[in-house]
């Protein structure tokens, strides 16, 4: 096997060896986890299933990759991802199938309240030193409306 | 294996080498199946000596179970990586490899070879001349080609540059997600944000704090403040605290005590990462001085 040069020669190196043992690559990686994140890595993954949801990229009824196969995609731990279908799953967003992996058992409606949900816990932080370094909240929403009239 | 039996599991070891140096002080560590365990601190700390003592090359005090037996029974379902990278020093890696493969039936000699060119290694050149980074890659070429229950490796990364470091990371991750078990050691701590699903925080033979990243994530705040240098200081809630010219900081749990600093306009609380826990711990452990 020839090899190319640079970083995503391990991948490609990572991919066989997985393929080797059997493991075989499902769709393609839709979400990035960033490990310096404030937000705990099992937390992001939670996030990147919802979104899809959201986006409706994942209906009803689908199937979610495997937890080795989400492990190696998106370069976590098998673990990480287990605890992270795990509580998805507490939450009624997805549901194990014997013999099947999981598949997701929601629509985007009911996933629409828990992204609030955790948005509000991630943005508890920033806002509170805004608020302690006397920014009103007038003027935070006008920063907010500035920035999502920026992206259209 | 038992289902529930833990892969490595440390009671209470204890090393003391001679004149009387207290390398490690009692530590214990249980790690499960399919985990990676990284044992994290500074040098000196005293992590070299716990894998010595899990392979049994050095005499201890405590209890060590690998695979839930002595080391001795199960030394053909482990495979380590030590911290003198010198083994192998007069021969070539065509030579290794050979003596390898005749050592081990676990050996994988095809993907020992894929490694080798991974790491842009020579076969021909003695390993004698081969740099740091170059060494420690033929231990990992060596190691990961083993098919092992556990690996143990000490500072895998040892001189390797930052690409490779971080593909041996995903080598070492691989393992994992086949079902393997790893301990390592290292002093680098993006190493162990990348990787680790659990890690320990070894300072001076003892282990200070044993967790996982998004447990500190979720569990802890770090608070900065301005503090006079003549000013004393003492937080009987903190984690730790550790002084620096005109501030403090400390790793205080996220509870109700943190609520009272943010009454202080002057104190800045942030999520922890690795890196500012794993300093105020270690600063703090040194008496609190830079």
């Amino acid at each position: 096997m020839i090899l190319d040069e640079g970083p995503r020669t391990v991948l490609h190196f990572l991919k066989r060896h997985l393929q080797d043992k059997g493991i075989t690559e499902g769709d393609n990686v839709w979400f990035d986890i960033d490990i310096r994140s404030p937000l705990p890595i099992y937390d992001q993954i939670k996030r990147g299933v919802r979104e899809e949801i959201l986006k409706e990229k994942l209906k009803e009824g689908d199937p979610l990759p495997s937890i080795r196969e989400m492990a190696s995609q998106i370069r976590v731990n098998p673990n990480t991802v287990a605890r992270a279908y795990r509580e998805l799953e507490m939450e009624g967003l997805i549901m194990a199938r014997q013999g099947l992996g999981y598949i997701v058992i929601s629509d985007r409606d009911q996933v629409r309240d828990s992204v609030f949900e955790s948005l509000s816990t991630e943005l508890r932080e920033p806002i509170l030193r805004l608020k302690k370094s006397g920014i009103s909240l007038e003027r935070l929403l006008e920063v907010i409306e500035k920035i999502w009239k920026e992206m259209n | 294996m038992e289902r529930n039996e833990l892969t490595l599991d440390i009671q209470n070891l204890k090393k003391t080498y001679k004149g009387n140096i207290e390398a490690v002080r009692g530590i214990d560590i249980k790690l499960e199946k399919q985990r990676i365990y990284a044992l994290l601190g500074p040098n000196g700390a005293g992590k070299t000596t716990v894998l010595k003592s899990v392979l049994g090359l050095i005499d201890y005090s405590g209890s060590i179970k690998v695979l839930g037996r002595p080391i001795d029974e199960v030394r053909d379902r482990i495979s380590f990586v030590p911290e003198e990278k010198n083994l192998y020093d007069n021969l070539d890696i065509e030579a290794t490899l050979k003596l390898c493969q005749r050592l081990s039936t676990r050996f994988d000699n095809k993907q020992a070879r894929e490694l080798v060119r991974h790491y842009r290694l020579p076969y021909k050149k003695k390993i004698r001349t081969f740099s740091n980074g170059m060494k420690t890659a033929v231990y990992l070429a060596i190691a990961l080609s083993t098919d092992a229950d556990l690996y143990i490796l000490d500072e895998p990364t040892w001189g390797l540059d930052p690409i490779l470091r971080d593909d041996t990371l995903e080598f070492i991750r691989e393992r994992v997600i086949l079902g393997k078990t790893v301990i390592y050691t290292s002093h680098i701590i993006p190493e162990v944000e990348k990787i680790a699903d659990e890690f320990s925080i070894m300072i001076n033979g003892k282990i200070k704090y044993t967790g996982d990243l998004d447990g500190i994530k979720e569990k802890y705040r770090i608070i900065k403040m301005p503090l006079a240098n003549e000013q004393s200081f003492e937080c009987r809630d903190c984690l730790a605290s550790a002084r620096e010219i005109a501030k403090v900081s400390i790793v205080i749990e996220n509870t109700d005590a943190v609520e009272r600093y943010y009454k202080n306009d002057e104190a800045t609380i942030s999520i922890p990462d690795l890196e500012d826990f794993f300093q105020i711990l270690v600063r703090s452990e040194n008496g609190n001085s830079l």
